[in-house]
């Protein structure tokens, strides 16, 4: 999945919007990173880790995931 | 809100389905009838089932504790009732309505009104209390959707990311059962002890005649207050053995997670030294921790991979890495060790210890109850002047925000 590809909610992009405003990572970084097109561990963001790890909690333990 | 958060609801929202926030059941198993109660246009529907609910006029308070009443709701009952409100206006709007009917003739209607004032109201402020369900909070507790947090402030969103029923009264039961199911937390069995005493007293207290509205005597308020106080202690640490509000409170700093980097002895006892990339940390000089060994992905761990220690020192070097020095007892075996140095840790809160807490609030009664105590005595307090350390002067700051 690309960037361009996903579409967020309204309340969801607002809701992210303010939380990366304390941050260096624009949202397009945010997504790239949730999605697996930017490896975070090479940033020292932690609003990147922050992100990548509640992603890679969802897909572990969400029924029926296989992460 | 949290950057892991985030990552929750945007995994939610790429899959289209719910994401866990826990995989144990935050709210304990009811231990007595479940009762949902729903006010809407004007009406008040109290429900023992998805399809058994009684329609009550909004003005009409009698009829709303009559039904209440033969829904569990009795003082005469053992079993302690589980309300299902939507939200916390929904339980202060039934408060106020239970104070109206406090005095009304029938007994029935006391007893109910006596019940929800003086134990289902009170379960509320007893953070994961088996006496009440705040729907709303509990799903949001135990789910993340892949919308905005204020989105979730509504049943539609839930019905359709858990794929509920439409009709309120049958989503509100069937969201029950599943913020119910899953494995119990670690202080369920305390947490059913403490409620199943909370409600022998307020039904005692209603055979006694006293008037459930008075103003709580100043021990009885510094006695509810430790209740209260213990009850979330409980909670908290409960939470912090879930994995995925492990992983959640490493990045707020709660949890820390960390290789054990060296060994030291002084004397009975070992210090060691974790070092953890993240550096958000809030452990501090004097803390009691418990040091788990291995990563949130094994909790929940028996004791036996626990050790209890106390932070000697917290420093980050040069590159940013926090080092975190832990004092922890020698095993009896000496030759065991009890941190293997190049092995993963998590450095946590100490959990309460159950018994403690309860004795603790046998002492405060004893000592409240005791003639001269200046807490429930008439006597003014001495004033005494002393210095505050500066880490409550800033949590008292941040309070204030």
């Amino acid at each position: 999945m690309t960037t361009s590809e996903v579409m967020l909610p309204e309340s969801l992009t607002r809701y992210a919007e303010a939380l990366l405003a304390g941050s260096d990572l624009p949202l397009a970084e945010a997504i790239r990173i949730t999605t697996g097109e930017r490896d975070p561990r090479d940033s020292t963001d932690l609003i990147a880790h922050g992100i990548l790890d509640g992603y890679l909690a969802a897909a572990r333990y969400q029924p029926g995931a296989t992460a | 809100m949290s950057a892991f958060d985030l990552g929750l609801r945007l995994a939610a929202h790429h899959t289209g389905r719910v994401v866990p926030r826990a995989i144990h059941r935050l709210q304990p198993q009811p231990l007595g009838p479940v009762v949902v109660y729903l006010a809407a246009d004007k009406r008040r529907t109290v429900a023992t089932s998805a399809t058994t609910s009684q329609q009550i006029p909004g003005d009409d308070t009698a009829r709303l504790f009559l039904a209440l009443y033969a829904a569990g709701f009795d003082p005469e009952c053992v079993l302690p009732p589980t309300l299902v409100v939507l939200n916390r206006a929904a339980l202060g709007d039934l408060d106020r309505a239970a104070r109206d009917a406090a005095d009304h003739r029938d007994p029935r209607v006391r007893g109910a009104a006596a019940l929800i004032g003086g134990y289902t109201c009170a379960s509320a402020e007893h953070p994961g209390s088996s006496g009440v369900v705040v729907a709303l909070d509990a799903a949001r507790a135990r789910w993340a959707t892949g919308e905005g947090p204020a989105v979730e402030q509504t049943l539609a969103t839930w019905i359709r990311w858990l794929r509920l029923p439409a009709q309120p009264v049958a989503a509100l039961f069937a969201l029950t059962a599943k913020v119910l199911d899953g494995a119990a937390m670690p202080f369920e069995a305390v947490v059913h002890g403490n409620d199943r005493a909370r409600h022998r007293a307020v039904c005692n207290n209603f055979g006694t005649g006293r008037d459930w509205r008075k103003r709580d005597s100043r021990m009885a308020a510094a006695l509810g207050l430790a209740s209260r106080e213990h009850a979330a202690e409980l909670y908290d640490a409960g939470l912090l053995t879930d994995p995925i509000y492990a992983a959640a409170a490493i990045h707020d700093g709660t949890v820390t997670a960390a290789v054990a980097t060296g060994m030291s002895k002084t004397g009975n006892l070992t210090v060691a030294t974790f070092a953890s990339r993240l550096p958000v940390c809030r452990l501090r000089e004097g803390k009691q921790v418990e040091v788990i060994a291995g990563e949130t992905t094994a909790l929940p761990l028996s004791a036996l991979h626990r050790v209890v220690g106390t932070v000697t020192d917290v420093s980050v070097a040069s590159d940013g890495t926090v080092m975190v020095s832990v004092r922890v007892p020698r095993p009896r075996d000496s030759a065991a060790q009890p941190v293997q140095v190049g092995s993963r840790y998590l450095i946590g809160p100490q959990r309460p210890d159950s018994q403690m807490q309860a004795r603790s609030r046998q002492t405060l009664a004893s000592r409240y109850g005791a003639k001269g105590c200046w807490l429930t005595g008439t006597a003014q307090p001495k004033r005494i002047d002393r210095e505050v350390p500066l880490d409550v002067i800033v949590r008292a700051a941040a309070h204030e925000d």
